[in-house]
């Protein structure tokens, strides 16, 4: 049914074949590197707005 | 690392404080609105007999306020907090930090005079006027520069993906904000759209269902993948997830906006491309929720006894509710039942009053305390928050939910004979009004809600006091850094790298803009001409513009869809080529009143004069406003000749004489109008602007009928 509108359009099969494949390429890509990433490195990141905890005991002495 | 120099530094809690304020007085302001305009559709005496408070002009306001002023201020107040920690440095300019925070304000005390005075584009979320449109952008910018001098200036080199969602919100914002604001103006509070018709629609749209994902969704993510840490004293569930949804969701989003043209004119390509994506949305918004709520697992307990939590889940929760309806309302056969239907107010809401009204309330309970260093005043003050608030989100959504239903239904019930069962729109509409009362009830209760916790956090405020600068310390950033091993992969530079990954989210985003909207401007195939259309006339111009300034598109639709019940109803349906000059197009996204795009012709002019001067003579039980000023005040024509060689210039075929000869024109057919008013026993002047309304009205639809006719008339 899609192809139908697709035939109507010049370079329009372009367009979307492209677009679809830089998509998929990316998300391929980023799939890859998240496979393999370094666990300790991932938990480090997710534990970032964790750290100003630390930040706030130490050294909340300002005062406006 | 563990070598550099510590450095001493400040964050600006101020700034946070203010736009926590500013969201807190907006939200309500927004909200009553809301619930003023709710009543209005049951009970007409709310619009308050003047032409500032009627629906159409203060609807808009509504949204502006809710969306903008609201959500907007809010978004500002949890970015400001955590980018700053996320970065640990103190925003780049304070000045900067000033003039947004001003910026913003004065602009949404702009939109709040301009819109009840009928100065408006009509693009839906986006009415306010090229000057307006100019201090956005201006704003905008100041709070990007603002975002990246900050990140730029960070101490932590990796940049949270909370950040990339901020990141991905600036740049869609700026793009869909700059390609739907391109007008011509006419004078300082009018212009026209450069697209027209179907243009228009797809761009509008585009623009329209993508403020819905950049600024309503977006940055909220991000604020989700912040604040829910720290709520919950406990990572996100999956980093990995959060990455691959960030990429999927700005990806996907940016197509799915012709799922709101579904039926119309738009070419059938692009709604198909529209309703594919929506679909595939499913995914990376789930997986944004399921991150979201799985971040809680082990920890539900805390979720009984604390209520900012409780807020986080209900909000959550009500993304991945309002995220699956979407996907649902973008197939044909639903969205031929839903669209133009309370059903979708009740979809928007459950988002907005789900979603952005939760976290926004949670963000404000756990903020306001920390920032003056004192607990909240009232915690039984915050869970009656949060019960109304459930109990009005409840009696919103499901009375609009079954009143969708039953109006779309309605609308397509045929009888026996084969003829519309509720052939009077306005039996849809009486039909609905006890739903529409249980609504604003709901809306009632939730602001009630929302005034409960502005008590109750400015009293949290005067029992604290505001900590302004706070004082922090972290690592000296290393200017010389070499990455090994892991952090040489690509996208761990990219997630370094704040500008290449604003380059890399703009890209993402670009593509689907670009597949849908090139081949709609640049394919004539696309919009077909018809040859008996033909420009409006110089009193229609002014009455259209007159349609615009009262908001009629807020309730009425032009745009008749190929179904039998609607060619039954209305006449034949709407074809593209039929709105290539209508800079902008006005086909509206909801029927209060029924389409209007074959009205031309059906009425005689006096039945106009009459319903516009009172609604329920012509009609009774209507819910539309009376508009007696039309009948008062004179019609402006000082700008008739610069509007329509405003129009000339966006490619409508007027020719020089017609310009020249606008006023001659415009009077003469208006005497022509007042004429026949008189013959059906109405005298008014020809110089009022019901009668410019009355030769845009008439005029609606009619060209293309004009086609049909004449062949049987040569028959004859």
């Amino acid at each position: 049914m899609f192809k139908q509108f697709i035939d109507k359009i010049p370079g329009a099969d372009f367009f979307l074949v492209t677009s679809f494949l830089m998509f998929f390429l990316f998300f391929l890509l980023v799939g890859l590197y998240l496979i393999f990433a370094n666990k300790d490195s991932l938990r480090y990141m997710a534990n970032l707005p964790l750290q100003d905890v630390v930040e706030e005991q130490t050294s909340n002495k300002e005062v406006k | 690392m563990e070598n550099s120099q510590i450095e001493h530094f400040e964050y600006d809690n101020r700034i946070v404080r203010n736009f926590g304020v500013a969201t807190i007085i907006w939200g309500i302001v927004g909200m009553l609105v809301g619930v003023i305009i709710a009543s209005q559709l049951f009970a007409p005496i709310m619009n308050l007999g003047n032409q500032y408070t009627t629906y159409g002009r203060i609807r808009p306001l509504h949204t502006n306020a809710v969306i903008f002023a609201f959500v907007g201020n809010a978004i500002f107040m949890g970015v400001y907090y955590s980018l700053q920690r996320l970065c640990k440095a103190r925003m780049f300019s304070d000045a900067l930090s000033k003039f947004h925070f001003w910026g913003w304000q004065l602009i949404i005390v702009a939109a709040a005079v301009t819109l009840p005075l009928g100065i408006t584009t009509s693009h839906e979320y986006a009415e306010l006027e090229w000057p307006i449109d100019i201090a956005i952008a201006l704003v905008w910018v100041a709070f990007g520069v603002n975002m990246f001098g900050t990140i730029i200036k960070r101490r932590e080199r990796h940049i949270y993906v909370a950040i990339w969602f901020y990141i991905a919100t600036f740049v869609t914002v700026a793009l869909l904000h700059i390609v739907n604001s391109v007008q011509l103006p006419i004078s300082f509070f009018k212009s026209y759209y450069l697209y027209a018709g179907v243009q228009d629609a797809l761009v509008q749209w585009w623009y329209g269902h993508n403020a819905v994902a950049f600024f309503l969704t977006t940055p909220y993510l991000g604020l989700m993948y912040y604040f829910l840490p720290k709520m919950a004293n406990r990572p996100i569930y999956s980093y990995k997830l959060s990455i691959l949804h960030f990429w999927a969701l700005i990806f996907i989003y940016i197509w799915a906006g012709p799922h709101h043209l579904l039926y119309t004119s738009l070419p059938d390509w692009a709604q198909s491309l529209g309703t594919v994506f929506s679909i595939m949305l499913i995914a990376p918004s789930w997986g944004g929720m399921v991150n979201g709520l799985l971040t809680l697992r082990g920890a539900w307990d805390k979720v009984r006894d604390d209520t900012i939590l409780k807020f986080m889940v209900v909000g959550i929760s009500a993304y991945g509710m309002a995220t699956f309806e979407g996907p649902l309302l973008s197939l044909k056969n639903i969205n031929a039942i839903t669209h133009f239907t309370d059903w979708i107010v009740a979809h928007v809401h459950t988002g907005a009053l789900g979603w952005n009204g939760f976290l926004t309330f949670a963000i404000l309970y756990y903020l306001i305390p920390k920032l003056f260093r004192t607990e909240l005043f009232s915690k039984k003050m915050m869970s009656f928050h949060f019960w109304i608030a459930t109990l009005g989100i409840i009696f919103y959504a499901v009375p609009m939910y079954v009143s969708g239903w039953i109006q779309g239904m309605m609308w397509k019930e045929f009888n026996e004979a084969g003829m519309l069962q509720y052939p009077n729109f306005l039996e849809t509409t009486i039909q609905l009004l006890p739903l529409h009362m249980i609504r604003a009830f709901g809306g009632l209760l939730y602001l009630v809600g929302a005034i409960v916790m502005a008590f109750n956090l400015f009293k949290t405020m005067a029992q604290g006091n505001l900590m302004a600068n706070e004082a922090a310390s972290a690592p000296a950033f290393e200017k010389d850094f070499v990455p090994t091993g892991e952090d040489t992969y690509w996208h761990r530079w990219l997630e370094r790298k704040p500008l290449p990954f604003l380059f890399w989210s703009l890209v993402v985003v670009l593509i689907g803009s670009l597949v849908e909207l090139v081949p709609t401007f640049l394919v004539k195939s696309n919009v077909p001409t018809i040859e008996a259309v033909k420009p409006y006339t110089a009193l229609e111009l002014e009455g259209r513009d007159l349609y615009i300034r009262e908001g009629c598109n807020n309730c009425h639709s032009q745009m008749v869809r190929p179904f039998r019940s609607e060619t039954e109803r209305y006449g034949e349906y709407s074809k593209a080529g039929e709105f290539v000059y209508d800079h902008p197009f006005l086909w509206g996204s909801k029927r209060t009143g029924p389409d209007l795009h074959r009205i031309g012709g059906k009425y005689p002019d006096s039945w106009h004069y009459h319903h516009m001067n009172e609604p329920t003579s012509m009609s009774p039980g209507s819910v539309m406003p009376a508009y007696p000023w039309l009948i008062e005040q004179d019609l402006n024509t000082t700008q008739t000749t610069e509007k329509l060689n405003a129009m000339k210039i966006l490619g409508v075929p007027y020719q020089d004489l017609e310009i020249a000869e606008a006023q001659t024109d415009l009077d003469m057919q208006a005497k022509t109008i007042a004429a026949n008013l008189a013959k059906e026993g109405v005298q008014v002047s020809h110089t009022k602007e019901i009668v410019a309304m009355i030769a845009y009205i008439q005029r609606l639809g009619v060209d293309i009928k004009a086609v049909q006719t004449q062949p049987s008339t040569a028959t004859r």
